[in-house]
């Protein structure tokens, strides 16, 4: 049957269980089935590393290309992709990483693989219509404070207690190497966001307060809740300053007022 | 009675010589654009929103597309996949290509893709479930698809049809056209000890709508054998331009493709590759020209 003729195959090349599979196989003189099934082997391994190394090449940059290349194996192994859509395939990538025993001393690797991931879920995010902050003005005034936000898909918010922010974009610019000035990833914890509400992807360190004000936003909170998370933190909150600055981003889709 | 469905719903490709449309050619296509019959790009990178769907829309503007997938996995026992298939109808609605192929092979399996185009043994059984998916596909996206046959580099012992016979009786039943990749075709019968010229006499000239072309190089499988590998990675072999003129003179005058996946090199070269089989589909006698029409 069909069905145990593919499962041997995704046996062969998932776990290198061969016995099965090669059964299958027409002999051919001078050649082992099992070479043959090691080319699909091949095949598979290295397009879909190919796909991750593509997706995380700051990651890889951190480790080398063999660490990432084991690494990328392994990953493979246990989270094959569920559809042939690639550009979804990755996303598990950074907790996959933060278990990885060869990778556990890199304490920053998966939140710098996390930033990237969110890159990649930006790029290919599909595209929607941002809203003007003077959508807002039409709400009554005395009812703007209930007002919820409807969050672009492409958005990500990050907190690291790493430099991430420092890492990524010291890697973005080249291959770091011994010469380089040596980075403190201890320097300060990072809080970043990355969107793709137009063309480019954005990716921007904020300070606590507006981290924390989107955060609440984007967990369905409202406006005035969101001012109250951050207030709490910063007594001078600029709410106009940073709603200007995330409308003009083109961070909403949608707003709406929950029944009070 | 078989559905008839239209076969394109935009541009429709010439029947002329176009190349695959790569990334690191995009910009210079759209700031050059350069005369290339027709392009096509594979549908799956093409998903998702951003810039690779806005640059597409900018390309469609001066060339005719083609979406040819390399992930649906045509052989699947479990169905094809209902996202897959939404995705790509929502690109096809939105581009409207002139023609949508796939490939007579699978690559999932229990929910898990393995992204090779993995060959099939060719038994009544797998016909009979590529054609339930070519039927899918085809009602899915009201319009009728092109598969392509497969580079082999292995065979299954219980297969009982010959490969060109199945392709055949695949296209018959389902009215789908055959995307004859000639490359393909000589690569597995390189492996296999088969006849190329003998699978191509065994398609009738009128099931095929288009022909690729693509390099294949030579791998050691061991101290005494080797395995030709079609990895796109290089020009079109003497042998297989030679094999393409063979099929031209049985088909007439079809689409022809360049496909070009790992080290890509620069536009030129690969247009270089597209006007040397453009030459052939030139040269053929004004009576196989016609043939398609007859046909």
């Amino acid at each position: 049957m069909l069905r145990n003729t593919q499962k041997d195959f995704k046996d062969a090349v998932l776990n290198k269980d061969f016995s099965s599979a090669a059964n299958d196989i027409k002999p051919k003189r001078d050649i082992d089935p099992i070479d043959l099934i090691q080319i699909h082997l091949n095949n598979s391994m290295k397009s879909l590393t190919k796909v991750l190394r593509s997706a995380f090449p700051v990651t890889e940059q951190i480790v080398g290309e063999q660490f990432f290349t084991a690494a990328a194996y392994k990953f493979i192994q246990e989270n094959p992709p569920q559809s042939g859509c690639l550009t979804y395939f990755g996303g598990d990538f950074p907790a996959f990483l933060a278990e990885f025993e060869p990778a556990k001393s890199l304490k920053y690797l998966p939140d710098v693989a996390r930033l990237e991931w969110a890159w990649q879920h930006a790029y290919h995010a599909v595209d929607e219509k941002a809203i003007d902050l003077k959508d807002l003005i039409k709400v009554d005034s005395a009812r703007q404070g209930n007002i919820h936000l409807k969050f672009n898909n492409s958005i990500t918010l990050i907190y690291s207690p790493y430099a991430i922010d420092t890492i990524w974009e010291r890697h973005k610019q080249g291959f770091v190497d011994e010469e380089s000035e040596e980075i403190d990833v201890e320097d300060h914890a990072a809080y970043m966001m990355v969107a793709r509400p137009r063309w480019e992807v954005i990716v921007r360190t904020l300070d606590v307060t507006s981290y924390v004000f989107l955060e609440k936003l984007k967990k369905g909170g409202s406006l005035i809740e969101a001012t109250d998370a951050a207030l709490q933190i910063e007594p001078r909150f600029n709410l106009q300053k940073n709603l200007a600055t995330f409308f003009a981003d083109g961070l909403f889709t949608h707003y709406y007022l929950k029944e009070e | 009675m078989m559905p008839h469905f239209p076969v394109s719903s935009g541009r429709d490709i010439p029947l002329a010589a176009g190349i695959g449309l790569r990334g690191p050619h995009k910009r210079e296509i759209l700031d050059e654009k350069p005369a290339i019959a027709w392009l096509e790009v594979h549908s799956e990178n093409y998903f998702g929103g951003g810039l690779p769907v806005r640059m597409l829309e900018e390309i469609r503007v001066d060339y005719p597309l083609s979406f040819h997938g390399v992930a649906l996995s045509l052989g699947s026992c479990d169905g094809l996949s209902t996202d897959h298939l939404k995705s790509l109808k929502t690109i096809v609605d939105r581009f409207e290509p002139g023609l949508v192929s796939e490939h007579v092979s699978w690559s999932e399996v229990h929910g898990t893709h393995l992204n090779d185009l993995l060959p099939l043994p060719y038994t009544q059984e797998a016909l009979d479930i590529v054609c339930r998916n070519i039927h899918h596909m085809q009602d899915f996206l009201g319009r009728q698809i092109l598969v392509e046959n497969p580079s082999t580099y292995l065979e299954y012992k219980h297969s009982t049809i010959p490969e060109a016979d199945f392709m055949v009786e695949v296209a018959t039943r389902t009215g789908c056209k055959l995307l004859l990749d000639v490359n393909n075709i000589f690569v597995s019968a390189q492996n296999h000890n088969l006849d190329a010229f003998d699978y191509i006499r065994k398609i009738p000239p009128a099931l095929v709508g288009e022909i690729h072309l693509a390099g294949h190089s030579e791998i050691k499988v061991n101290s005494r054998a080797s395995i030709l590998i079609d990895d796109h990675g290089s020009k079109v072999k003497n042998d297989v331009w030679g094999l393409f003129e063979f099929t031209l003179q049985q088909t007439g005058r079809v689409p022809v493709l360049v496909e070009w996946d790992t080290d890509v090199p620069d536009l030129q070269t690969l247009l270089a590759e597209a006007t040397t089989a453009q030459r052939y589909l030139d040269n053929l006698p004004a009576r196989a020209k016609e043939k398609r029409y007859a046909a």
